[in-house]
């Protein structure tokens, strides 16, 4: 905690956001591509064909990171509480200039949603796109793949636009977070109280 | 679809004598090789359509009156429907497309073998070939382009498989009495009829055929909601960019 | 076919016995559903429910070899009823002739019965004849109890429905049902194929047919006839031009040894035909014959008049070392003859075999076949490429006797050649050798006229066919040009008119112009005789020469004109003569009565310009004047009617002891059919070197019933054993409900059935079926009695 920073993300954690950022747009391109036939796309990839197999070959590589996201992330998740409820019945406090919210852990409310949504719409996304590409056999799991992966896909394609929203422009000093991985202490003790205090309570013991 | 333009081929059981030829003369057409078929014992062969093998006769044995025994020949190929569930979900333009027949066609080099459509076929029509290319009747579009009838229907030696304008063919079948015809207003309207003169159960075909609810659902829900969800999302974010400005923190301040 | 295709569409009633022709004649099936779209009831009577059996309105399952039984109930229903039409009867057939007091038919058996020869002495058959005339006596009324209607009638009381159930396995009801609607239904078409002549009843199967149609009055008029379908494209054609071994082309009689003039031909053979036998020397002699030399007809080879020559002789005479070489074009006996045992053991007899095929096939290969020792056969083998269908030109025709002519569409793959090709080459080759032979019977090749063009040679043929007007150099126009002074020519007479005007008319593609709606269609190729669509269509109007039916008239005699005229060409001598002339009322020319027999006596008519000749002479089946019911070689059951004469008594079998062997109910308690099916074809070397083919019909197989899968402890798709007295095959059991056991003389008969097509060539192999058929033989057609044969079947042992 010197020079009054913290440390909020690892290498391997920002690493893993940017290969994910990667895979997640190349897939939502060819994704948007084949729901509406964009031909335009075959400038970038030729033909349909090719199109397919980057969109399937980034999907391995979107799996494995969705898994990586499960062991960061998936702790994170499963500590939802009663602040963050109320957090998220406050909007975040994004909704005032001077909304007073409650005190937040290394990851707000709004940031464990988000995880989730990443988590659950990217298992699907994979096992379901693993369906489609590798067991095409059984009518029944493909269409249900057929569904889970566009159910997945409008929810993502919703969700990180949000995300990528709050993440900068809404929240100014955030995008340090997936740059340096670090941030001010103050910064942090302000959104992430509960994180901070758990963090100082334990230096204390030591 | 302009429906006096729309050709169809029209299918009547009661006038099939099982011979076949309309198997041969698909196979001779599209250049298909035989398979290795196993059983010997059985009429129906091969016993599914197959990636060879476009269209079959299904042999049906059922009780008839006065203990007679009854024997159904139905020909079953691709329907051509109006309303296509295979080229509803089709990931790849140009892989499947409509001809000015209203031929469901299909383009190899564009198909991208996804199978999306086998799924989505009411009828279990699609099959994929050595490459996992698409293959499946196309109602010889490149005869029909010609003014030429339909391999099978040019060989069916009784008119129990005829080609042509589809209301006639609706007309022709309904003067020769069948009130109404299978796939005369099913999926918009099937571009493969069938006169039938019981239940199209007996013959061994779905009643009221549809394209999956979850495939309509995404095609009418899901895709627009995709790019609706997308927008929605960089609206919110202006909208809330501008309303409520973000604050700046002392502490980021500081370390600006 | 008497006649044609397109006219299946006009009947009323079908009644499609002994064919299976949804399946071998798919194409006739296209008529049949137009008779049917248009209210036609169809009746198929056949062993095995069949994809014909799938469009029938009644279906009647019989056990195989007993039609007559079937048919004769039939006609004696309407015999006794009196549901014949009348005036047809009195006036286009026998009905009213007298028949000799001395005819008798007792215990089986016809009068003059000779058991050593198991032959008839056919005198007593025949008719009462004026002394001064020559010509048959006639009755009053159809009650003469002399008459051949009342002979006939007195003949088929025997037959009840009871009689023809218990016998055949049909329900009395069901044959009931079936002659109450061919009665009701008029006009009515009689269609058959081999099911109806591969029998030892081969003949009189189809003579009852003709009874049946002539007391229905069904014949001569649109949608109606005798309609044999064909089993091959040309098989008509070929049969046009003496395929077989006792005819030449037209059906002119072989000469035999005992007839070394033209006259003693004509002796037998009556003056009529003797003209179109000049024309036949003349086209094959040219200028050479002249009447001085009896027009070079002592140059022609006779044949001994004792002997038969058909194909079970070439196979028994090779066995007993009696022929040298044999040439085998378009065939495969070692698929398609009855049992094949004794054939294959025939072709190693034998020097030189040569082969003509598409394929390498079973009989080209029979050296080949599982479990021969090739280093045990001498026998030479020579195969000749042949080219397909497509590879060549010329005529092929049709069941109609429509001639049409087919273009070459790819040039011969390899080395092979066409037919013609191949026996022009040979022919040039062998005259060349005889040049110098001076032995009168090598003068056949050097008179021979054959010098065929390398272009056009097949048109040059069918020209030679067609024949000259040598007067004029013109060709003939038909028939009734040509000549016995030898100033005409024609290869076939049947076929004279094919090229009138320098017009190869079977060309004609003119598929509009039918004014008669009747589907005749003139001027599309052209038919035998004369472009003649309906033979025998004198028969459908009265003596006045007006249609019995207004509505479908075909020809008539049109007064104002002073000529037959129509919608076909009138069947009459001379269209110039109408019905106030002999000529006039002869609607069934083709007779030396000029009428439809229904008691086929024998009869010849009397030439008013030469005494010591007749005209025409009626032929007269060897095994009786009137279809009588006798039992297959192998049957099942005992004959009710004559126990003692329980199987046809001309039947000569077995011929040779060795390798004939008869089996017993006892030994072998099921009844075998055999045919062909829609996906392969006759001896399969075609359609099963087409994996499209053998995709649908994989092997060879044997159809049963469920119960008897059940006795057997067979299941579907399981392999069974299945053997007679002749020999065993092993093939796939498909178990069928559309096989049934039948009631047969109060006893439970099961027929099983297999497909003929299979052996060891090929992609496809499998057991050929003929390995345990019959060689049982028809007396007047020597056709084999693969219909109905007995076995016996068991599980495949290991499988």
């Amino acid at each position: 905690m010197t020079d009054g920073m913290i440390r909020k993300a690892g290498v391997f954690e920002i690493v893993n956001h940017w290969a994910m950022s990667i895979t997640f747009l190349v897939l939502g391109a060819t994704g948007f591509g084949f729901l509406f036939h964009m031909e335009k796309m075959n400038v970038i990839f030729g033909d349909f064909n090719r199109m397919r197999t980057v969109h399937n070959w980034f999907g391995v590589a979107f799996s494995v990171l969705v898994l990586f996201k499960i062991v960061l992330y998936l702790p994170h998740v499963l500590s939802f509480d009663g602040d963050d409820v109320r957090w998220l019945l406050q909007g975040g406090g994004y909704l005032s200039k001077n909304a007073v919210v409650p005190p937040q852990g290394k990851l707000n409310a709004g940031q464990k949603l988000f995880a989730a949504v990443i988590i659950v719409a990217g298992v699907a996304m994979a096992a379901s796109g693993f369906i489609i590409w590798l067991m095409p056999g059984v009518k029944r799991w493909l269409l249900l793949s057929q569904l889970a992966h566009n159910v997945s896909f409008d929810l993502l394609v919703f969700a990180i636009p949000i995300h990528i929203y709050l993440a900068s422009l809404a929240s100014p000093g955030s995008a340090r977070i997936m740059l340096s991985g670090t941030v001010p202490l103050a910064w942090a003790r302000k959104r992430h109280a509960k994180w901070v205090a758990a963090l100082e309570s334990k230096a204390a013991v030591e | 679809m302009a429906e006096t333009r729309r050709k169809a081929i029209l299918i009547s059981p009661e006038s099939c004598i099982g011979c076949r030829g309309c198997q041969t003369a698909c196979k001779a057409w599209n250049q298909l090789p035989g398979q290795k078929t196993g059983d010997p014992a059985n009429f129906q062969n091969p016993p599914d359509l197959a990636p060879t093998a476009f269209n079959l006769i299904r042999y049906i044995e059922m009780p008839g009156d006065a203990g007679q025994l009854r024997w159904l020949f139905v020909s079953r190929r691709c329907m051509h429907c109006g309303d296509a569930g295979c080229m509803k979900i089709c990931t790849a333009p140009g892989a499947l497309s409509r001809t000015k027949e209203g031929a469901v066609v299909y383009d190899q080099d564009k198909c991208i073998g996804c199978k999306l459509c086998s799924a989505s076929c009411p009828f279990d029509v699609p099959r994929f070939d050595g490459r996992d290319k698409v293959v499946k009747c196309h109602q010889c579009h490149d005869r029909t382009a010609e003014g030429f009838l339909p391999a099978c229907a040019k060989t069916c030696p009784t008119g129990a498989i005829r080609f042509g304008d589809r209301g006639e063919l609706i007309a022709t079948a309904k003067k020769a009495g069948y009130e109404k015809l299978y796939g005369e207003t099913d999926l918009e309207g099937l571009g493969t009829l069938y006169a039938f003169r019981e239940t199209p159960k007996t013959y061994g075909m779905i009643e009221n055929p549809a394209v999956p609810e979850s495939v309509v659902f995404w095609h009418r829900v899901l895709k627009p909601l995709s790019v609706i969800g997308t927008g929605a999302a960089v609206a919110l974010s202006l909208i809330h960019y501008i309303a409520v400005p973000p604050k700046r923190d002392e502490e980021v301040k500081r370390d600006d | 076919m008497t006649n044609h295709w397109l006219d299946l569409k006009n009947a009323k009633v079908l009644l499609i016995e002994g064919s299976n022709c949804a399946e071998n004649h798919s194409m006739s099936m296209k008529w049949i559903m137009k008779a049917k779209e248009n209210g036609a009831v169809i009746i198929h009577v056949d062993p095995r429910f069949t994809r014909t059996s799938k469009v029938a309105d009644i279906y009647a399952c019989i056990r195989p070899g007993t039609d007559i039984a079937f048919l004769n109930a039939i006609i004696n229903h309407i015999l006794g009823n009196r549901l014949y039409d009348e005036a047809f009867v009195k006036l286009h057939t026998n009905a009213l002739y007298l028949l000799r007091k001395d005819f008798r038919f007792d215990g089986g058996l016809f009068s003059g019965y000779v058991e050593a020869d198991l032959k008839y002495d056919n005198a007593s058959w025949g008719y009462q004849l004026d002394p001064r005339t020559r010509k048959p006596l006639k009755a009053q009324g159809l009650d003469d109890p002399d008459c051949v209607f009342s002979r006939l009638k007195d003949f088929y009381k025997r037959y009840t429905f009871k009689v023809g159930s218990d016998i055949s396995g049909v329900p009395q009801e069901t044959i009931r049902k079936i002659a109450d609607t061919l009665v009701k239904n008029r006009p009515g078409t009689i269609l058959y194929a081999l099911g109806m002549t591969q029998h030892t009843t081969g003949v009189q199967n189809i003579r009852s047919f003709g009874i049946l149609q002539m007391l229905l009055g069904n014949m001569g008029k649109p949608g109606t006839g005798i309609n044999a379908l064909r089993g091959e494209p040309n098989v008509q054609g070929s049969t046009d031009f003496a395929l077989l071994f006792n005819v030449l082309p037209g059906y002119l009689a072989y000469p035999n040894h005992n007839e070394p003039t033209l006259k003693d031909w004509s002796k037998g053979s009556g003056t009529f035909r003797a003209k179109f036998m000049v024309n036949l020397l003349k086209a094959w002699f040219g200028d050479a014959a002249i009447a001085g030399n009896d027009f070079g007809y002592a140059w022609l080879p006779k044949k001994n008049g004792k002997k038969n020559y058909s194909i079970f002789r070439i196979f028994e005479s090779a066995l007993e070392g009696r022929m040298k070489m044999l040439y085998v074009m378009g065939q495969n006996p070692m698929v398609t003859n009855p049992n094949l045992g004794l054939v294959q053991e025939a072709l190693g007899k034998l020097d030189t075999l040569v082969v003509a095929d598409l394929f390498m096939t079973e009989t080209a290969a029979f050296w080949e076949k599982p479990g021969t020792d090739p280093k045990s056969i001498n026998t030479e083998v020579i195969f000749l490429p042949a080219a397909s269908f497509l590879e060549k030109e010329g005529t092929i025709t049709n069941s109609g006797r429509l001639v049409q002519w087919r273009y070459t569409m790819i040039p011969p793959t390899g080395e092979s050649k066409s037919d013609l090709d191949m026996i022009d080459l040979i022919f040039r080759r062998v005259r060349d050798l005889y040049a110098d032979s001076k032995a009168e019977k090598d003068q056949v090749f050097k008179r021979v006229v054959w010098n065929y063009p390398k272009r056009n040679a097949y048109e040059a043929v069918l020209m030679e066919i067609n024949g000259t007007n040598l007067r004029t150099g013109e060709p003939i126009k038909g028939i009734a040009e040509l000549q016995a002074d030898g100033s005409t020519s024609s290869g076939c007479w049947i076929y004279a008119g094919v090229f009138k005007e320098g017009k190869n008319l079977s060309k004609r593609r003119n598929n509009k112009l039918d004014p008669s709606g009747l589907g005749m269609y003139q001027e599309f190729a052209w038919s035998w005789p004369g472009n003649m669509k309906i033979l025998y269509n004198r028969a459908s109007c009265d003596a006045q020469g007006r249609p019995f039916d207004k509505k479908n008239a075909v020809i008539w005699w049109d007064e104002a004109e002073k000529k037959w005229a129509g919608h076909d060409t009138p069947d009459v001598l001379n269209p110039a003569e109408g019905p106030d002339k002999p000529s006039g009322q002869r609607p069934f020319r083709m007779t030396g009565e000029g009428v439809a027999r229904l008691i086929a006596a024998p009869y010849k008519d009397p030439d008013p310009n030469i005494a010591d000749l007749f005209r025409d002479a009626s032929s007269v089946p060897a095994d009786g004047p009137i279809p009588e019911f006798y039992e297959p070689v192998e049957s099942p059951t005992g004959n009710i009617l004559h126990p003692k004469v329980a199987v046809n008594p001309c039947v000569k079998y077995p011929r040779i002891k060795s390798g004939q062997p008869v089996g017993t109910v006892k030994d072998y308690p099921y009844v075998l059919c055999t045919s062909s099916i829609a996906e392969h074809w006759c001896s399969g070397s075609m359609t099963r070197n087409i994996s499209w083919q053998n995709e649908m019909v994989p092997e060879s197989y044997v159809e049963i019933s469920g119960q008897l899968a059940g006795k057997l402890g067979v299941s579907n798709g399981q392999r069974v054993r299945v053997w007679s007295a002749r020999g065993e095959v092993v093939v796939p059991a498909m178990v069928t409900k559309r096989m049934r056991t039948l009631d047969v003389n109060g006893t439970e008969v099961f027929v099983v059935w297999m497909p003929y097509n299979w052996g060891f060539k090929g992609l496809s192999q499998a057991a050929s079926t003929n390995l345990i058929t019959i060689d049982a033989g028809d007396p007047n057609t020597w056709i084999q009695e693969t219909k109905a044969c007995l076995v016996n079947m068991a599980k495949a042992e290991g499988r």
